[in-house]
């Protein structure tokens, strides 16, 4: 098997954190998401994550994430969370969460609040504290931490459970664990799971690039899980198509004429990036022709004459979905 | 903003830091390691504090324990703003987070741990700095730092008088000038004890000369009783000045018979606010203790004792032994 499927785990989590962080921030820490205001909005601090860490002695082992929140009571609280995503042990994790947090205190003088979550498979390393004492001098740092591992006897309340971050540790648990064919056919189940929850088609993609991320495969297994599985995502994807050209009907749009747009625009936006970049990937050419609004066709049409290269479109193709 | 750049003891904690240490912090000074040298560090630095403001001398000190580096990071307050804000703050309630900013800020420089220490020079038995805490849901930050209070000494003098630590001086001197705040008169007095004590000390020259200028900055007199001192410390003691020390000698021996009466009275008031079933014994014991420094100690412990069996041992401790005064003071 080439190892070169080491798993990239830091951009899955980052993005998902971005996109769904409410319910990130239920699944993991409900105490503090009962307390936050969700009508006041929530914004990623990146710039002023980086001056905290400017010069960070460790390499680039966690996903860490400063966002701005409201309370219920109005104040305002600074929400500094580190996931420690390499499945390995950080040896000065305590520390490192510790300076992290004065240093986003001195910079910005905000109540912060320090959050960990760890994703590495051995069940005793549980940094949760951090502390040095010289001479009376004494410092002491203690912060909430969840342990991924601790849900391994939770699998059946995960597969029930209607938060999608549910099936993130259901993906990262197996990948984990395990490998080869057993892996694959896990992953098909948590695909098949993504596609019965019923979320928003936006959040299955999401979720569905999530669990790619969380698991990839060796090329020929994930080929062969394409396979098996390429009736199933018809059926699934008819689902929205079926509802859509209902709606379609309902607003008074004749079917016929939408679907010859739609139909002119997949080919011109094919024909452009043929043009443009000579080879496109059949994922592309796939997820094109599953578009069935307008708009979003044509937003996509102005991005193929735009993009500098063929990976900024498809990002952009991938980001709405 | 109470960086008032020219504390007297600026110069003193520069010169005698071994000294300093030995008499405050023993516990520290006896770990370094003074012949491998220590250096200060604050001039570079001290844009880190500007905005803390919590203390009117800051020293960061390089010193060496156990043949490792070692960061001292020095506080002392020798005034407290009497209405300004910190912050939004009052000066009180944001004392502590500025030693831990301080704190912080140096330990992010030099990414090495630090000791922070605190002296509180301010006349104020009332204010006891606390820890930092920062909570947040379960995250939960706490900073302590060990404080040493200067007015804490003001009842043990006479182990102050004793000891051969220079420093020791220049605490008396110290409280010697916040006594004498309102009393030019009593100011020229106290000088006059201390110069005089001073020069039997017999310290080396340089140390004299360093402490000579600290007595004569921290007691500054109006001119007139500048000229009074400066006379009497060139021809000797004449009739007015005796007149004025028996006078004095006879309000300070008032001064403590009061002080005593007031430890008594707060210690038995303490107890019996505390503790349920105070033995009358204990009460009639403490009725009869008439040492000043002991009385100071006890009336502590009565506040912090945690049960009246630990007040009482303390006590049978400190009035059991006389003859032994515990006192902070290394006397050489």
């Amino acid at each position: 098997m080439p190892r070169k499927a080491q798993a990239d785990y830091d951009s899955p989590w980052k993005e998902i954190i971005r996109q769904l962080f409410e319910p990130f921030m239920l699944f993991f820490f409900p105490p503090v998401h009962a307390q936050i205001d969700w009508s006041k909005g929530y914004s990623f601090q990146e710039k002023e994550f980086q001056k905290i860490a400017y010069d960070a002695e460790t390499g680039r082992r966690t996903v860490d994430r400063l966002v701005k929140v409201r309370l219920r009571g109005g104040q305002r609280l600074w929400l500094l969370i580190h996931i420690e995503i390499q499945g390995q042990r950080e040896a000065k994790f305590e520390t490192r969460m510790f300076i992290y947090h004065y240093r986003a205190f001195d910079l910005h003088q905000e109540r912060i609040l320090s959050l960990a979550i760890l994703s590495d498979r051995s069940p005793n390393w549980r940094p949760q504290h951090y502390e040095h004492e010289a001479f009376g001098c004494q410092v002491q740092f203690d912060f909430p931490t969840v342990k991924l591992l601790d849900y391994r006897d939770k699998v059946a309340e995960l597969e029930q459970s209607n938060n999608p971050f549910a099936l993130v540790v259901l993906a990262h648990l197996r990948s984990l664990f395990s490998r080869g064919q057993a892996k694959k056919e896990f992953k098909k189940h948590l695909i098949r799971l993504t596609w019965q929850h019923g979320y928003s088609k936006k959040q299955t993609g999401q979720l569905l690039r999530v669990v790619d991320w969380m698991m990839i495969l060796p090329e020929n297994l994930e080929r062969e899980l394409r396979r098996e599985l390429a009736a199933e995502e018809q059926q699934y994807m008819k689902q929205y198509v079926t509802s859509w050209e209902r709606m379609a009907k309902e607003e008074g749009l004749l079917e016929g004429q939408l679907k010859g747009k739609l139909e002119a625009l997949r080919g011109a936006l094919q024909e452009i990036l043929q043009l443009r970049f000579q080879r496109i990937p059949d994922d592309v050419v796939e997820t094109i022709n599953h578009i069935t609004e307008l708009e979003r066709l044509q937003a996509l049409h102005r991005e193929a004459v735009l993009c500098p290269k063929l990976e900024d479109f498809s990002e952009q193709l991938s980001l709405a979905e | 903003m109470t960086q008032s750049g020219d504390s007297p003891w600026k110069e003193i904690i520069e010169q005698l830091l071994e000294e300093f240490l030995q008499l405050l912090f023993p516990d520290l000074e006896d770990r370094i390691i003074w012949s491998n040298g220590h250096k200060f560090y604050d001039k570079e630095l001290d844009k880190l504090w500007e905005d803390t403001g919590c203390a009117s001398v800051v020293k960061l000190v390089k010193v060496q324990i156990q043949s490792k580096d070692h960061w001292l990071l020095l506080h002392f307050v020798t005034q407290v703003p009497a209405n300004e804000l910190v912050g939004g703050k009052h000066y009180y309630e944001a004392f502590e987070d500025g030693v831990f900013m301080n704190h912080l800020r140096v330990r992010a420089h030099y990414k090495q741990p630090v000791t922070s220490v605190v002296v509180l020079g301010v006349n104020n038995l009332a204010w006891r700095p606390l820890p930092y805490k920062e909570e947040e849901f379960d995250c939960w930050l706490h900073f302590g730092f060990p404080v040493r209070r200067l007015v804490d000494f003001a009842y043990n003098c006479a182990a102050l008088e004793r000891s051969r630590n220079p420093v020791a001086f220049a605490i008396l001197a110290h409280l010697q000038a916040q006594e004498t705040k309102n009393s030019p008169l009593q100011r020229k007095l106290g000088k006059w004890e201390l110069w005089q004590l001073l020069q039997k000390k017999n310290y080396p020259r340089k140390q004299t000369e360093l402490l000579s200028r600290f007595l004569a900055r921290t007691l500054s007199l109006p001119a007139e009783y500048e000229a009074e001192f400066q006379q009497v410390v060139t021809h000797g003691a004449n009739a007015k000045l005796r007149r004025e020390l028996q006078q004095r000698k006879a309000t300070e021996a008032r001064k403590e018979q009061k002080d005593i009466e007031d430890f008594r009275e707060l210690i038995e008031m303490e107890l019996q606010i505390r503790f349920e079933d105070v033995p009358a014994t204990l009460l009639e014991q403490v009725k009869h203790l008439s040492d000043v420094s002991q009385l100071h100690k006890l009336e502590r412990r009565a506040c912090k004792s945690p049960t009246l069996a630990s007040f009482v041992k303390a006590f049978n401790n400190l009035s059991g032994t006389p003859s032994r005064r515990t006192s902070p003071m290394n006397t050489n």
